[in-house]
């Protein structure tokens, strides 16, 4: 109570208003109500998703970081063991005069100094600043000096000067061939290492993609991109989240699931995978308040099994899926409404992946079509004034187009980030009010 | 089942988000909140968005509610946290110190007349009487001569001087004392 001077005016005031009462709430208070505490719930879900997406771009984005100082490294730590005997300099420049061996082994330093010494009026200096060129070097150089000399000292080639030409005419069909072999189309190949080229891009010579970077082999005809995997086995395991379509009439209403997955691949032949997982998560239910609700606490069990066949270089593959898939809504009123649902999908998948073993991106489309097992129980009072449990069996079947885009990269050795995106979409149907569904889900892949 | 029984039983089904619990627990509270609610706002549509903010807190945090004053009592004073946040956000608690003015609202004979006022009239009317007090002046009345805070209590929960709440609840009591005069003369 207050220490201050007793004041009357103000314990009557408080006297008057203290346990008073206002009206009673109506219906439309509280669905009013109801109504925006379910927006602000919903809310917090999209902003918790969007939350962990930022920090999945986030992890990626570090991971890549990671990679490329890697690679950077990599790649000066290959320079320094392949730098020629004899050569005291400890980084190379792409920029400075190359031997010959050098040249022949990168076709982009080849062109690029060809250019430059065609182009150039005076020939001296430039193929000769080194004292151990090679005999074809020097042929080169004279041809070229020929070149540009007036028809009369043509004439005056020797013997010598023919065996330059025919050593220059085989070098140059030489590179033309190395320069055939990669068409780029939407980046300029770049030197990130002497013996190291980032690509994306087709192979001209079979139309091959590629997205990588790919050591340039002495031999040019050796590039070899290994898509088949290496791993016998992997393992993947993660966090997911999966929105779920509304079936009608049921209340509350399921907004989709967070949960675990966990799923193994094995290589049963070599181009036949079989990949097995579980997944497991809570369902994330908001109540509509109609007349039926309810409470709704599910969890999810998901079993998904696929076989997949690697029809080659591409990785064109047909997913056959099982996935048993139990829901169970526990729908209790005070009519004892109850209703089990299994769902049974049957997905048939193309998928294509563009990458190798360190990283691979996905794209994924099919149709999934599941069929949906309702048992309803409800409790009806008979004749004798008892109350009795009927059951009723339905079975419906959706059809439903489905996208996806997945991906791995490689973080160490053999332990990898996989992540994943699709959507899929029911075709018009009487049991959902809601026929999307989507499912994101990210974790580490390990392969043995 | 006993009432402490009922209570607990709607607040576990308010935890687990049963919403049959939840709107058992809307409607029991709901008329007395409604109440505290007007007379912190200027009118009724105000009081009942201030409300249904209210009760958002409720259910996110009854999980946090661990009986050691009554269920009332602790709804309450969400309630009336919530409506300081409100008035503060919206930065309508323009609250000046009349220390200085030296016109501290001292009791009179006018003061049994007001009290008559009050009671004759229905508590409906004295909050809109109330409502129609400013701000600052309506949330010190309030938090001092209803949910009984003192001034220091009012200082801290407000920000400001303990001076400054003693000043303005003596200004507020003068306006209300003027408005329940005004309203005997025009009844």
């Amino acid at each position: 109570m207050h220490n201050e001077q007793k004041d009357i005016l103000l314990d009557r005031l408080s006297a008057k208003l203290a346990d008073y009462e206002s009206t009673s709430p109506t219906d439309a208070d509280w669905n009013s109500f109801a109504h925006s505490y379910n927006k602000r719930k919903r809310n917090a879900i999209w902003f918790k998703m969007a939350l962990f997406l930022l920090g999945l771009v986030a992890v990626f984005a570090v991971t890549a970081i990671i990679f490329n100082n890697q690679q950077a490294n990599n790649g000066q730590e290959l320079q320094k063991q392949e730098a020629p005997v004899g050569n005291d300099s400890k980084e190379v420049d792409p920029k400075a005069p190359v031997k010959a061996d050098q040249d022949i082994q990168n076709p982009i330093l080849i062109q690029t100094k060809l250019t430059k010494e065609l182009s150039s009026d005076d020939l001296k200096g430039n193929l000769l600043s080194d004292k151990q060129e090679t005999k074809s070097t020097e042929n080169l150089k004279q041809e070229k000096m020929t070149t540009n000399k007036s028809v009369y000292n043509s004439q005056s080639t020797n013997n010598q000067q023919q065996v330059g030409d025919e050593e220059y005419t085989a070098f140059n069909e030489e590179l033309a061939a190395e320069q055939q072999q990669i068409v780029t189309h939407t980046q300029q190949p770049t030197i990130l290492a002497p013996h190291k080229m980032a690509v994306i891009g087709y192979r001209k010579k079979d139309w091959q993609p590629l997205l990588q970077t790919i050591p340039i082999p002495r031999d040019s005809t050796k590039y070899d991109i290994k898509t088949q995997p290496k791993s016998k086995f992997f393992i993947e395991s993660g966090a997911l989240f999966t929105s779920t379509p509304h079936l009608k009439g049921i209340y509350p209403s399921n907004m989709g699931y967070n949960g675990l997955l966990v799923q193994a691949g094995y290589r049963i032949a070599p181009k036949w995978h079989i990949v097995s997982g579980i997944q497991w998560g809570k369902l994330i239910s908001y109540d509509r308040y109609e007349e039926s609700q309810t409470e709704s606490r599910t969890t999810i069990a998901r079993v998904d099994t696929t076989l997949k066949y690697h029809s080659g270089y591409n990785r064109i593959m047909m997913n056959i899926d099982t996935v048993t898939h139990t829901t169970t809504n526990n729908v209790q009123n005070s009519y004892s409404l109850n209703t089990e649902r299994v769902w049974l999908a049957i997905p048939i998948l193309a998928q294509f992946e563009l990458g190798n073993n360190k990283r691979f991106i996905g794209l994924s489309a099919g149709v999934v079509s599941t069929q949906i097992s309702s048992t309803t129980n409800t409790l009806v009072v008979n004749e004798t004034g008892g109350q009795q449990r009927v059951s009723n069996n339905t079975k419906e079947w959706l059809f439903a187009p489905t996208v996806g885009v997945f991906g791995y990269h490689r973080i160490y050795k053999q332990v990898g980030a996989v992540a994943g995106a699709s959507y899929l979409t029911y075709l018009p149907n009487q049991l959902l009010n809601h026929n999307h569904s989507f499912q994101l889900s990210a974790g580490l892949r390990v392969q043995f | 089942m006993n009432a402490a029984l009922a209570e607990q039983y709607i607040i576990d089904g308010c935890i687990k988000g049963n919403a049959e619990c939840q709107r058992m627990l809307f409607e029991k509270l709901y008329s007395k909140m409604l109440a505290l609610c007007k007379r912190y706002t200027g009118n009724t549509d105000e009081a009942k968005d201030m409300l249904q903010d209210g009760f958002i807190k409720v259910f996110e945090n009854l999980h946090k509610y661990r009986g050691e004053s009554s269920l009332q009592t602790w709804v309450s004073r969400i309630m009336i946290n919530n409506a300081i946040n409100q008035l503060k956000k919206n930065q309508r608690l323009s609250l000046v110190s009349l220390e200085n003015e030296g016109h501290f609202d001292r009791a009179d004979e006018t003061d049994a007349e007001a009290v008559d006022v009050i009671g004759d009239l229905n508590p409906e009317k004295v909050i809109e009487l109330i409502q129609q007090l400013p701000t600052g002046y309506r949330t010190i009345l309030n938090l001092y001569a209803i949910e009984g805070f003192t001034h220091k209590q009012i200082a801290i929960a407000l920000g400001i001087a303990e001076g400054t709440s003693k000043s303005q609840l003596s200004k507020a009591r003068q306006l209300l004392k003027q408005e329940l005069l005004n309203h005997k003369k025009n009844a």
